[in-house]
């Protein structure tokens, strides 16, 4: 039944003189939930940057949905399949939360107003947003906020969603709200990159788990192998360095 | 005191009849800067080097030289070029490329003020960079950019005065012609301050309540 969505071959990103990712290869099945693990540093949100182009890769090859993505593909077509939610949520101000959801249906994708309106409003009752459709940003809480910036995500009906420490931002007590939300995206069967702090989502939520350190894929494995049978020293001592953390 | 009512109103008509130009040359100077400046703000946003250049030239050329040398070379130097412009046709060019130059570096402030994670968004959401611009980025630059802007506007108003040299009929020239007819100076310029006042105090106290609005938010 599975269907390779993603393939990356031998991803490499440097900034100038400083080599961020060295080589990375995985390979993600159609409907997969990976989380994304590692210390500050290792690549992680350079390399969920890299598949959407919000970065240009300095090295290897992506292919998406079969086809090389390269100097010729349309990125903002491929954008449009490829979704992301940020940190810092980036909710466009100036809109009400209804219109954050609907701003890309309507001028990107060119639905009528109408039409993508009343998606705009199954997508925030999904998120268990619809009562605060016509709230600005500034009116919301952090979690609520992320909550829109996933469902103004989904409006575009992404094949393919890249979230990127979306509960970082997050005060405590908020986070279970959002993972709730992802939770749900992943039981749905929607395909996620999901790179986060939160050791305890990513052994419960995702299908695998990858480990990334000093830019390189280290180990990829089920959460049950990454989280009790570490086979490299680094995530060994990666896995000891985050659980003291947390107690 | 009788003596100032006589002069008041003699002079005044004729000095407020200037208010009517100094608004209106005021106004031609604003979309002519308005329209220079987000032109020269995106070429220096562009990727194009040579169009960086071009609009850094032009913003460095118009900064570094008085404004009234440039009305000069406008009005009297292009003559030399067999162009004869009307008074208020060159103080209309002058001070629109004067105000463009100052009006891209407010533009450009503000759009660099939006916060970089509105960019990626949008673009992450399969908008292309005009459209984002238009969309998220520039309403979002406007909101920022009117404070100063409001204060840009002022002096351009103020700076409406320069055309007094050459024989555009506003508020000083008008007061410099009647004071020199009355040689009441003093009296005169009163009544051009009265109206320059007029004219700025309320746009002033407006982007001072822009500028409250903003930070009580």
């Amino acid at each position: 039944m599975s269907k390779t969505i993603l393939e990356l071959q031998g991803l490499e990103m440097a900034f100038g003189q400083l080599s961020v990712l060295r080589g990375v290869d995985l390979k993600v099945e159609e409907g997969e939930s990976i989380a994304i693990i590692g210390p500050s540093g290792s690549g992680k949100s350079t390399l969920l940057r890299c598949l959407n182009r919000l970065e240009t890769p300095t090295g290897g090859n992506v292919l998406f949905e079969g086809t090389r993505i390269d100097a010729r593909t349309d990125i903002n077509q491929l954008r449009t399949r490829m979704g992301m939610v940020f940190q810092q949520f980036n909710l466009f101000p100036h809109m009400t939360a209804l219109a954050n959801v609907m701003e890309a249906p309507v001028h990107v994708r060119r639905i009528k107003r109408d039409q993508a309106e009343a998606e705009a409003r199954r997508l925030l009752e999904k998120v268990g947003m619809l009562e605060k459709a016509g709230s600005f940003p500034k009116q919301l809480s952090g979690g609520q906020k992320q909550r829109v910036a996933i469902a103004r995500c989904l409006a575009m009906q992404p094949r393919l969603l890249l979230l990127d420490e979306i509960t970082s931002a997050l005060d405590p007590e908020l986070v279970g709200e959002v993972l709730d939300v992802v939770r749900d995206l992943a039981r749905q069967g929607m395909t996620m990159l999901l790179v986060t702090h939160e050791m305890r989502f990513a052994r419960e939520f995702a299908d695998r788990v990858v480990f990334m350190d000093g830019g390189v894929v280290v180990e990829v494995g089920p959460p049950e192998e990454i989280f009790t049978r570490p086979k490299s020293e680094r995530l060994r001592k990666f896995l000891t360095a985050v659980l003291e953390q947390t107690t | 005191m009788s003596d100032y009512l006589q002069l008041v109103q003699t002079y005044f008509p004729y000095v407020a009849k200037g208010a009517s130009i100094t608004i209106q040359l005021t106004i031609v100077a604003l979309l002519g800067s308005v329209a220079l400046g987000l032109l020269t703000t995106f070429a220096k946003l562009a990727n194009l080097r040579l169009l960086r250049i071009v609009a850094s030239i032009y913003i460095e050329l118009i900064r570094a030289t008085p404004a009234l040398l440039q009305l000069f070379i406008i009005y009297f130097g292009l003559t030399s070029f067999g162009l004869r412009l009307d008074p208020f046709t060159a103080a209309s060019i002058t001070l629109s490329l004067v105000g463009g130059a100052y009006a891209a570096e407010i533009f450009r402030a503000g759009i660099e003020a939006v916060d970089t994670g509105q960019f990626e968004a949008a673009r992450s959401l399969g908008m292309s960079t005009p459209l984002a611009m238009r969309r998220i980025i520039l309403p979002q630059a406007a909101v920022i950019v009117l404070p100063p802007f409001t204060n840009f506007v002022i002096s351009m108003i103020k700076d409406t005065s320069l055309a007094l040299t050459i024989s555009v009929p506003e508020i000083m020239y008008r007061s410099y012609d009647a004071s020199s007819q009355s040689y009441r100076s003093m009296a005169i310029y009163s009544m051009a301050a009265v109206l320059y006042l007029a004219i700025c105090l309320p746009l002033s106290g407006f982007a001072k309540a822009l500028e409250k609005r903003r930070a009580s938010r």
